[in-house]
């Protein structure tokens, strides 16, 4: 009883002297703990060796199994994050919160065990369907919480969640790499319990979160601050009306064909600055440009996301595309000149406006359709990066093995990708123009 | 006083509203985030070097 009380909607409801600046970390805390689910590749190795330990036995995993682990939990994510919206809405963040720590750290306890007993069954449902089930819910709730805390700077709320998410992988990758050389042993990789002690920990600090969260009384608004009546906390469009207004589906597309190209460049970027740059490039350097990356894809989520609240939302977005394809257009170019350094300029520009997108898309939703059921409508616009995970890669992966096999030399291989690309954030740029905000009557 | 400058003056209190809430939770996640961060970047300056 006494756990059903605190986890209620009613008990997170915050007096109105609340200082809102201590809701941020709660959804700071959950975010860098799904966020290791970008990190998963550091396990892949090592689950496939679990067995032959420094080899893998013909009896182990095989690589292609391992990796449809990471792909239903992305399914996942985006079945719970396109379902779990109006529930969210419903128990209010800390039941929510509470439900994806659940979710997260027992799915990576179900996964240990599968190590353990080498089910690979056990492993896809725990950190596959359950883990992910954790991950979707984790991703929306802290979003539509600071939202609602933040009238006056919603792309500066956001952007602090969604930074979180891209700072978890850069939290997940060492702390796993460091777990599984703690618990290696000439007899086990250390996987097993390194899953074990990660799900307990991401448990604790998931619920930490849950425990600081906090939701604004109705209608309550920063000191100072006048809201737009279409921005009042009680107003907003109800999810299935949302989904019917044209406005749902040109965002769909805006953010679809946004992160496409961004989904597809960070799977390849090691293979593709090797192969574009020839024998300049060591494996190490394009694993250090990977991690350059990876900092500006996180970097990117917080000051676009901020600077969206000056700039307008449309504004960015024109940004993020136009000169997204802009970019694309002329990388094919930078990397025959052989210039390096431009390239790499190029690219993180072009990551950090991808992870732009992600962090700006939920306050653009809340500028279109109101704040009440802003967390619901988010959850379903997240099915457009569901279908970017595939656009993206089998663009890139597919063209470059058909260039390949015409002959086309490595260095050239991408350039029709890239055009494609451009072309793509130039469809997303025509759908962008005609989004305009939603008569709520 | 128009709406703009109304929300200009709400987040002019921006540095005291950071520093009196919830320090310590945010002590955590900035010292979290800036062990990930840090290690990300350090480690992808040694690699970049590496470019002949």
């Amino acid at each position: 009883m006494a756990l059903a009380s605190w986890l209620s909607r009613e008990n997170t409801i915050a007096p109105a002297t609340y200082n809102r600046w201590r809701v941020p970390p709660a959804a700071l805390a959950v975010h860098l703990c799904i966020g290791q689910v970008y990190a998963f590749s550091v396990f892949n190795l090592p689950l496939s060796q679990v067995i032959g330990i420094d080899h893998s036995a013909s009896n182990d995993w095989s690589l292609t199994d391992i990796g449809w682990i990471f792909s239903l939990a992305a399914v996942f994510l985006g079945i719970a994050a396109a379902f779990g919206g109006r529930w969210l809405e419903t128990v209010g963040p800390r039941k929510a919160m509470a439900v994806s720590a659940v979710c997260f750290g027992g799915g990576l306890v179900i996964a240990s065990i599968g190590v353990s007993l080498h089910q690979l069954w056990l492993v896809y449902l725990g950190y596959g369907v359950i883990s992910g089930i954790g991950l979707g819910i984790g991703y929306i709730s802290p979003v539509s919480t600071l939202i609602k805390w933040f009238p006056d700077r919603p792309g500066l709320a956001t952007g602090l969640a969604i930074m979180g998410f891209g700072g978890g992988a850069m939290l997940g990758a060492p702390l796993s790499v460091a777990l599984m050389d703690y618990f290696a042993t000439p007899e086990s990789v250390g996987v097993a319990p390194t899953f074990l002690v990660m799900g307990v920990l991401y448990f604790l600090l998931m619920i930490y979160a849950a425990y600081l969260v906090k939701v604004p009384p109705i209608d309550w608004h920063p000191k100072n601050f006048v809201a737009k009546k279409s921005f009042s906390p009680s107003k907003g469009v109800d999810m299935h009306d949302a989904m019917f207004t044209p406005q749902f589906w040109l965002l769909w597309i805006v953010l679809c064909f946004s992160v496409t190209a961004g989904v597809g460049v960070l799977g390849q970027a090691s293979l593709m600055i090797q192969e574009i740059f020839g024998s300049t490039v060591t494996v190490a350097a394009a694993a250090g440009f990977v991690g350059l990356l990876s900092l500006f894809n996180m970097a990117g989520r917080f000051l676009w996301a901020s600077a969206s609240d000056y700039l307008g939302r449309k504004v960015t977005f024109t940004i993020f595309l136009f000169l997204g394809a802009v970019l694309y257009a002329l990388v094919p170019g930078i990397g025959l000149s052989g210039n390096l350094f431009l390239f790499i300029a190029a690219y993180a520009l072009i990551i950090s406006m991808y992870g732009g997108s992600f962090a700006t898309i939920p306050a653009y939703l809340r500028d279109v359709f109101g704040v009440k059921h802003v967390g619901a409508i988010h959850g379903r616009l997240l099915t457009a990066w569901s279908v970017a995970g595939v656009l993206g890669p089998v663009l890139i992966n597919y063209l470059r093995e058909y260039q390949l096999c015409i002959g086309v030399p490595p260095v050239e291989a991408y350039s029709l990708t890239f055009y494609i690309m451009a072309g793509l954030l130039v469809i997303g740029f025509i759908a962008l123009i005609f989004v305009k905000p939603v008569q709520q009557e | 006083m128009s709406e703009d400058k109304l929300n200009k003056k709400s987040s002019s209190n921006f540095w005291y509203q950071l520093g009196m809430g919830g320090i310590i939770s945010w002590l955590i996640i900035l010292l979290l985030l800036s062990w990930g961060v840090g290690n990300t970047f350090l480690n992808a300056l040694k690699l970049l070097s590496a470019i002949t």
